[in-house]
């Protein structure tokens, strides 16, 4: 019976642990290019529960599998491509396929596809939090004048090639670690064969969030939450009844 | 140690929040549909996530916090330009700033370009700060006419001369410039310093003269990013419906 008590409790965490990734999936339905993440519940293994007796060597049927709760499968992010959207900023890039723009932050290199980049004060070409794009042959500073970028990545200033972006492809979505602000840590990056991803000068790409997917799986789980809460005063209650029989008995 | 439904809030109030924000800075750009060389504002929403500490304490890679409002852009396109027949209306086409001198002797940068002849016979803006350089015209002066590399051409004596020379900044990162009202900006450490030019010379914009930069505000893009925005935060409110249920179930247990 206690046992019951704690394969409900482990399952009403982890409910709370989905409802939290499904919120942060809406808070962040306008974050460009944000990755939604949509875990899917599984059970964790059943146990065959047999009479009490049965190994005493009783020759008692087994009385069937208990489960032990449920936990969050592990690839429940989301790297699907998001829609793309014209932007006015000339400097707003969006990979239109697999990989990754590299980045240069303070604490080491990171991975985005977030591309609604600027320049900044030296005239390098920059994250939205001020981080330096890198290309091919590290940082790209931008001359003055009017940016040009191909499909390929290629990047023109009046004309002129300044340099090429540099995409990361990863083994899949374990390999990536969110880290906020639209960046990525990750694992063994590799560079993204020629031709897999487009790059798209004055688009940006909005977030993959599926709302609809979302909200069902919000709403299952504060049904199954409340299931859950029933189950587990149901035994409390009967666990507290086998207390007043062992009181008077 | 896991997650709270305490959390839960903070997410789904922080997807509320930014929605917020975003709604007055939509509201903010409407309202500046028709100021004269004003640039629309976006807001740049980023996803948050809790502490390294705390994604460990609850075996997880990553704990997600909900999102915040991690920039301000200004999209610096350019306007159209309107003819309005005022001689002193000066638009810019293409990139730079004019420059004016602020009542407290600091140099801030606009575009907008609605200019006048003051009292002391000096081009000012039309709440009275001089443009810089100077540009005073002499006495007698007829006739005057902007021409597109900046030059103040006036008939003076019954002889064209030209009284002056404009002159505009630009900064290799204008989005970085300081907003301080009425459409005037500083420069900053993340704009870069102020590089100076003739009107009209490589990197520098044209001037328009007889003309004005209307706002870059487009109607329909932001009429439909606030509709995309109160959508947003009626979801979020959904959650926080939901969490405030499962909050509700939680405290039921013990009873």
């Amino acid at each position: 019976m206690i046992r019951g008590v704690y394969a409900v409790a482990a399952s009403m965490r982890e409910l709370i642990e989905l409802q939290a990734r499904l919120s942060n999936n809406l808070a962040n339905l306008n974050t460009p290019a944000f990755k939604q993440e949509l875990p899917i519940l599984t059970p964790i293994g059943d146990q065959e529960i047999a009479p009490v007796g049965a190994q005493l060597g009783a020759t008692g049927q087994a009385i069937g599998p208990l489960g032990f709760g449920v936990y969050q499968g592990e690839d429940r992010l989301d790297l699907s491509q998001g829609p793309l959207e014209a932007h006015d900023n000339p400097l707003a890039l969006a990979i239109n396929g697999e990989g990754f723009f590299r980045v240069q932050t303070p604490e080491g290199e990171r991975f985005t596809r977030d591309g609604n980049f600027g320049r900044d004060a030296a005239g390098y070409l920059v994250n939205s939090r001020g981080d330096r794009v890198l290309g091919e042959a590290g940082p790209i500073q931008l001359p003055e004048g009017d940016v040009t970028v191909t499909p390929d990545g290629s990047i023109w200033v009046a004309g002129a090639f300044v340099g090429r972006l540099a995409l990361a492809t990863f083994a899949g979505p374990e390999a990536l670690t969110r880290a906020g602000d639209g960046l990525f840590v990750g694992e063994n990056p590799q560079p993204a064969p020629p031709g897999q991803a487009r790059i798209l000068q004055g688009y940006i790409e909005r977030s993959n969030v599926d709302v609809a997917a979302t909200l069902i799986l919000a709403m299952t789980a504060l049904k199954t939450y409340e299931a859950s809460q029933r189950m587990l005063k149901m035994q409390d209650e009967q666990t507290g009844r086998l207390m007043d029989l062992a009181r008077f008995g | 140690m896991s997650l709270t439904i305490g959390a839960l809030y903070g997410i789904a109030y922080s997807g509320l929040h930014t929605r917020e924000l975003e709604m007055a800075t939509i509201s903010h750009n409407l309202a500046n549909l028709q100021t004269v060389g004003y640039k629309r504002v976006q807001l740049v929403a980023q996803d948050l996530i809790a502490s390294q500490e705390e994604a460990e304490a609850a075996g997880e890679r990553w704990l997600p916090a909900g999102t915040y409002l991690a920039a301000t852009r200004r999209l610096t396109q350019q306007g159209a330009i309107e003819t309005t027949g005022n001689p002193w209306d000066l638009a810019l086409d293409g990139p730079g700033y004019f420059q004016v001198q602020e009542p407290d002797g600091t140099i801030s940068y606009t575009r907008a370009g609605a200019f006048h002849i003051n009292g002391d016979g000096r081009l000012a803006t039309l709440d009275g700060a001089s443009v810089l350089p100077p540009v005073t015209l002499p006495v007698g002066a007829q006739d005057v006419y902007v021409d597109r590399r900046g030059r103040i051409l006036a008939e003076v004596n019954g002889q064209v001369q030209v009284v002056a020379t404009l002159q505009i900044a630009r900064f290799a990162n204008p989005e970085g410039l300081q907003m301080i009202g009425a459409n005037r900006f500083l420069a900053t450490a993340a704009s870069g310093p102020a590089q100076l030019g003739q009107p009209g010379t490589p990197g520098y914009a044209e001037i328009v003269t007889q003309a004005l930069e209307k706002s870059n505000v487009d109607l329909s893009v932001e009429a439909i990013a606030m509709v995309a925005a109160q959508r947003a935060y009626s979801l979020n409110l959904r959650m926080l419906q939901i969490t405030d249920r499962l909050h509700t179930l939680a405290l039921e247990l013990r009873a």
